[in-house]
């Protein structure tokens, strides 16, 4: 509702003909609340991985603050222990964990500054299988969808995460360079292929509560709009599948409002989110994220650039010819860079590195699973 | 009792013995604190006469006297001196009456027996007007004594019944609340919304004393025979006239059996500065302790803790949907059209109903019924015209009214591109017209039109409109019965154009139409009891809304909510009980059944999960007409008055409510976008009880009113909204609110002045508002289910009104309040999950911003005061916002180059000078 302010704000202007936005820091703003995140699952039969940090002050550039050295534990209602060791990012991981379905189990996390936290405990929620991930090809662009289900009828609830990759290419060989007033081989030639990789950024839930049987069918994922980079020669996606109780459902469903939702024409207030994870020593403190155990389902799929052809993105690459006696006048500059040249001697340019060198925007390294 | 006295019988015999006649006898006696049985027995004796008497009047006297042949006329003249006994004498049969305060006449008069057929006859009717034909229409004959009534010879000893209508003796307007009344024994009553009166009186000589704001107080002296009609006129009060005082209503705040109710007068509305020197109701109803609002730019106001949707605004019972223009700086309400308002906070009379917290009852001035008058006013943004006039004279007339603003020009002024391509008007109309069919049936019409346009930058066109009208029928039935039929209709509408993209513009649309029907009665049963029963009915009609393509070039899919209506009728009982002088009851009940009908489809959740997308099982459609769901229950409305003294009463007050429609906002203020709901098979209707109690002082002889009222307000199926609801254009909204219990409890002081030189009022309030989410299927509640304050929760308020007059033609009016900031929502940090930044929210509003304080100051010119120039004008200047302080109305937090920024925005960043020219003719 912004717009709104802002024409109440005008109204008053138009009555004071003055200013009536003022900075505003109310004390608590100012004040570093530091209150601890925990997110992840347990997960039984995959690698577990919780990252936990702090909040940080509205106005601090840093928006990651890991939370280091703390001691976190799963323990189980059947007296079981399992510590999960930590990295300099606030990471803590434990291998492949065989749990127990019968047992619950519940998080504790002792923090270098002494402050002590301690989760509701929750069962084991196995997560179904992946049916399927497909996509759609529009004028728009792919949308990749997610179908799943269960026959037993006791999930209900899921959570996705995806982590796409994709080819980077770029179109020219960099053979040459402009030093010291000449040119010479370039060497190594920079890498015309490359991968790049992006995370889920967003919330992405599903439920099949209003359904008879426990089907999802056509889960949105990821929409890759038709002008992205990211289908220009060939794309894959990981989904990760989570099941999730009903309780970390809502969470999940109040975190997306409360972060997602905002900032439209009219803004609904935000709420604050409790979830299932507090401070020992002080009931009032907030803990931000919630704790849940199960499992973790995966599938990989690829997109080749031929199967969505035409594709709308290609690397512009305005290719200049300089004629040998020209070569100071164009490459000395040292934005426009040789590339390759003809029978007559003549050079070609670009000033585009995206068109010679793919590692300036993603890594050069192939992934492991690449296929 | 040793003798009954009766009168009849007394009489006839009388008749039978006119002949002898004898002289009365003589007394010689000494009485020293003898009781009146032995002094009855000394006269018997010694002069042969017999006297009727009631020992119950006798019994506490003692007589101490000497008599020496005394006659007995002298002895009994003596004897009863300062007692309030009467005697009649006669001497044919040697007999005496002695009677309380009417004299016993022993003989008939003239033609008495030739009468009496034709009399018996007309005791048939219910009610004898002797003045029948001839009215009693009281101008100089104030000196006369006006006798109501059939007149008969003797009084019988017994109570009857005036009514009447009071007007102004100029305009012939009708006077609301105008009191009438008698000191001994204290009785009175005001005049309703039409000017009417009616009062119960014992039969016998009274001086009846009739009051009205700003009249002239008149003194009429009567004798009431029998129930009987009198209309009075008043004049109004004219300044130079020192002499006379303005009492109105002074007895009312301590004898009225109703608490929490607020009444304005316009002339009282006027004195109060206001943003633009534009008189308005709406802003001088938060001068009132109980009455808030989140800010100065929103459109409501809330009572004791109510949110802004339970609040009844009528216009001449039509309901007001939005009763602001330009986001709440002026009321939609033009006040020279009104008559005055009246705030029901917490005795909520039974004819009202179908909002929570309290009724604000708008009545209409009616046109001069006697000549053609017209007012004009001028402003730095604003203007109004009314002209007003008789129809056919003293029986009809018209009054119309129209506003408009021309705020553009400051628009243009400002030096920024966006502000100057928007600009922002409104403009309102009114018409009203009277007419008297006859003394008995009365025609009122009331028509009603605001919209206001807003557009942003030059392609967001924003505006909204309120169409109403209303049709009144007043029959008087009898003069123990009258009725009032109306029938009314309402519509709000909105709208929001955007053609920035010819591809994605759009049009956005909402409507409300309300039709009404009622039919109300007061009935006078006896002198104890006066019953208002009555039915209404109110048919709704909404378009939640409609968002279409703009343009031929738009490729907006259009999206239409489907229409819902719901049939809302109620049954209503009202007595006012006078037990004693002390103690009056008012015992009302009023039962109200709801209908949510079809045609339309209602979606059905899994029962025991979150509301939500994913928890809907089916979509069931029902046809036109159908009941989907009826919902229906009794509201008690109960209040009682004991008087400890004249001057001092208690009160106490027990009320519940039921409301069924509903408007859903998540925005701190309210903005004209937001949208109602009716109750449907999901959404279940509010419902709100609430108990006060007060103590009212007069000192001064009413000049200063004090009172002190306490309440306890609760509050169930209240609406709140989920966090990060989306309210517009919603297909599932019962998804996004869960229900909510509230509570409000609270205190109000007040000090009033009402006349003299210096007038005005103090009023403190402390106040809580509180809500709790006590859903068991809402999901993540909010603030874990705890209580936490309402938006519009401010603690402490302290208002000052006051008034000083330096002379007939200056005067200065001052305005200051102070009251506690309300809650905010703030963001206290920020964090990484789930792949993204995200913002850190306190609990729901557990910040407050800074606290507000505000002076204004207006100074009121009057042109010169006599009377027989053409026109009439004056001149109002001041100043809004004279500290300069910057009030807070609302936060934000907006990313700004990788970190978030707070700003805070005042909506009067300065002092804010106005004038207003106004002009009579």
């Amino acid at each position: 509702m912004k717009k709104w302010w802002n024409f109440a704000a005008l109204i008053g202007a138009s009555l004071s003909v003055s200013s009536c936005v003022d900075p505003y820091e109310p004390e608590i703003i100012t004040e570093a609340q530091n209150y601890l995140v925990i997110e992840g699952a347990l997960n039984s039969g995959a690698p577990t991985e919780l990252r936990l940090s702090r909040t940080v002050g509205l106005a601090d550039p840093n928006t990651y603050s890991p939370e280091r050295f703390a001691v976190v534990s799963v323990e189980s209602d059947g007296g079981n222990m399992i510590y999960l060791t930590g990295n300099a990012n606030g990471i803590y991981t434990a291998p492949d964990l065989d749990l127990n379905p019968a047992h619950r189990y519940r998080l504790r996390i002792q923090t270098n500054t002494s402050g002590e936290y301690l989760s509701d405990y929750v069962t084991l929620k196995p997560t179904p299988p992946i049916d399927s991930i497909h996509w759609v090809q529009t004028a728009e662009g792919v949308q990749l969808y997610v179908n799943t289900h269960d026959p037993l009828g006791s999930t209900r609830y899921y959570r996705w995460e995806y982590e796409e990759t994709w080819e980077v290419r770029a179109p020219y060989r960099a053979e040459f360079e402009y030093v010291d007033r000449q040119i010479v081989p370039r060497d190594p030639i920079p890498p015309r292929l490359c991968w790049a990789q992006e995370n889920s950024a967003q919330v992405l839930i599903g439920s099949s509560a209003r359904l008879v049987r426990d089907v999802i069918f056509n889960q949105p994922l990821v929409f890759i709009p038709h002008t992205s980079w990211k289908l220009s020669q060939r794309y894959s996606l990981l989904a990760k599948q989570y099941a999730l109780s009903r309780e970390a459902f809502e969470y999940y469903q109040q975190l997306k409002k409360n972060t997602e939702e905002t900032g439209s024409f009219f803004d609904p207030l935000p709420v604050e989110l409790r979830g299932n994870i507090y401070s020992v020593n002080n009931a009032q403190e907030p803990v931000i994220g919630y704790f849940d155990a199960g499992s973790v389902q995966e599938q990989r799929i690829y997109i080749d650039g031929s199967e969505v052809n035409p594709w709308g993105y290609r690397v512009r690459c305005d290719i200049v010819m300089v004629s040998p006696d020209s070569l100071d006048f164009y490459f000395g500059g040292g934005t426009l860079q040789p590339l390759y040249k003809d029978d007559e001697g003549n050079y070609y340019g670009s000033e585009n590195i995206d068109c010679y060198d793919c590692s300036a925007k993603a890594n050069p390294v192939k992934p492991d699973f690449w296929e | 009792m040793k003798r009954v006295l009766v009168c009849y019988i007394a009489c006839l015999a009388l008749l039978t013995a006119r002949a002898q006649e004898r002289q009365p006898g003589q007394l010689t006696a000494n009485f020293n604190g003898a009781s009146f049985e032995q002094f009855v027995q000394e006269v018997e004796k010694q002069t042969g006469y017999y006297i009727y008497y009631a020992p119950l009047q006798t019994d506490s006297l003692q007589i101490t006297a000497s008599f020496l042949n005394s006659p007995l006329t002298v002895v009994l003249e003596q004897v009863l001196q300062n007692t309030g006994l009467e005697f009649a004498l006669d001497p044919v049969s040697a007999v005496i009456f002695i009677s309380q305060g009417q004299k016993i006449s022993t003989s008939l008069p003239e033609g008495f027996f030739h009468q009496k057929a034709s009399q018996s006859a007309k005791e048939q009717q219910i009610v004898i007007d002797h003045f029948e034909g001839n009215t009693n229409r009281l101008r100089e004959k104030e000196d006369k004594v006006v006798e109501i009534g059939r007149k008969t010879p003797t009084i019988t000893p017994g109570m009857a019944r005036i009514s009447g209508q009071i007007r102004n003796a100029q305009s012939g307007e009708l006077i609301i609340g105008a009191t009438v009344q008698i000191d001994e024994p204290f009785s009175g009553a005001a005049t309703d919304a039409l000017g009417n009166y009616t009062l119960s009186l014992p039969k016998g000589r009274h001086i009846l004393k009739v009051r009205s704001v700003g009249m002239q107080s008149r003194e009429y002296r009567i004798i009431l025979y029998s129930d009987g009609r009198l209309d009075l006129e008043l004049r109004d009060q004219v300044d130079q006239l020192k002499a006379v005082v303005i009492q109105a209503n002074r007895e009312a705040n301590v004898t009225q059996t109703s608490m929490g109710v607020e009444k304005m007068d316009i002339r009282a509305i006027r004195k109060v500065p206001t943003v633009m020197g534009e008189p308005d109701v709406l802003r001088v109803m938060l001068t009132l302790p109980g009455v808030k609002t989140v800010g100065e730019a929103s459109t409501g106001f809330n009572v004791r803790g109510g949110s802004v949707d339970q609040n009844l605004i009528l216009f001449n019972e039509a309901t007001v949907y939005n009763p602001a223009h330009l986001f709440g700086f002026f009321s939609a309400i033009n006040s020279d059209v009104i008559e005055g308002v009246e705030l029901y906070k917490s005795s909520i009379p039974a004819r009202y109903g179908g909002r929570l917290s309290s009724v604000l009852k708008i009545s209409p001035r009616w046109g001069n019924k006697k000549k053609v008058e017209g007012k004009a006013g001028i402003g730095l943004l604003t203007s109004r015209f009314t002209i007003e006039g008789p129809i056919v004279k003293d029986r009809s007339s018209f009054i119309l009214g129209g506003r408009a603003t021309y705020s553009n020009w400051v628009l243009r002024l400002l030096d920024n591109a966006e502000f100057r391509n928007s600009s922002g008007s409104f403009h309102d109309l009114n018409l009203n017209l009277t007419h008297e069919l006859d003394q008995r049936n009365s025609l009122y019409l009331t028509a009603y039109y605001s919209k206001d346009q807003f557009k942003l930058r030059s392609d967001t066109l924003w505006g909204y409109e309120n169409k109403n009208a209303t049709l009144k029928w007043k029959r008087i039935f009898s003069n123990k019965l009258e009725g009032e039929f109306t029938t009314s209709f309402s519509r709000y509408n909105y709208g929001v154009n955007s053609d920035s993209e010819p591809i994605s513009a759009f049009a956005l649309s909402f409507d409300i139409n309300q039709v009404n029907g009622q039919a109300g009665f007061i009935y006078s049963l006896d002198a104890r009891h006066t019953l208002q029963f009555g039915l209404s009915a109110i048919h709704y009609k909404l378009k939640p809304g409609s968002f279409l393509p703009l343009g031929e070039q738009s490729e907006v899919r259009a999206d239409v909510l489907e229409p819902e209506q719901a049939l809302e009728t109620a049954l209503y009982l009202e007595d006012e009980f006078d037990v004693s002088d002390k103690l009056t009851l008012t015992l009302g009940l009023r039962y109200s059944l709801y209908n949510y009908l079809g045609p339309k489809q209602v979606i059905s959740y899994a029962s025991g999960l979150p509301r939500s997308e994913n928890s809907m099982l089916d979509t069931v459609a029902y046809a036109a007409g159908s009941f989907i769901k009826n919902y229906h229950g009794p509201e008690y409305r109960l209040s009682a008055r004991y008087l400890l003294s004249p001057t001092l009463s208690v009160k106490a007050s027990v009320n519940s409510l039921r409301q069924y429609i509903h408007m859903l906002s998540n925005t701190t203020a309210v903005s004209p976008t937001d949208i109602w709901k009716l109750s449907d098979p999901n959404i279940r209707p509010q419902f709100g009880q609430q108990v006060s109690l007060g103590l009212y002082k007069n000192f001064r002889n009413g000049l200063i009113e004090t009172s002190l009222e306490g309440y306890y307000k609760k509050i169930n199926d209240y609406l709140d909204y989920k966090g990060g609801a989306e309210l517009i254009m919603n297909h599932a909204i019962e998804a996004e609110v869960i229900n909510t219990e509230g509570k409000a409890y609270g205190a109000e002081f007040m000090v009033k002045k009402s006349s003299g030189k210096l007038n005005g009022w103090l009023s403190y309030t402390y106040s809580r508002t509180l809500l709790r989410m006590d859903d068991p299927n809402a999901g993540e509640l909010i603030n874990r289910g705890n209580w936490y304050p309402a938006n519009h929760d401010k603690p402490h308020d302290v208002t000052l009104i006051g008034n000083y007059r330096f002379s007939h033609r200056f005067s200065v009016s001052l305005n200051c309040t102070y009251s506690t900031g309300r809650p905010i929502t703030l963001p206290i940090g920020k964090y990484w999950y789930a792949g993204s930044e995200r913002v850190l929210y306190a609990d729901r509003n557990s910040y407050r911003i800074p606290d507000y304080f505000r002076t204004d100051i207006a100074l009121n010119i009057e042109g010169n005061h006599n009377l027989k120039q053409l026109t009439h004008n004056s001149w109002t200047i001041g100043v809004y916002n004279a500290t300069g302080r910057r009030n807070v109305y609302s936060t934000y937090f907006v990313s700004e180059g990788g970190a978030i920024k707070g700003y805070r925005l005042s909506i009067f960043g300065t002092i804010i000078p106005f004038i207003n020219y106004n002009i009579r003719f």
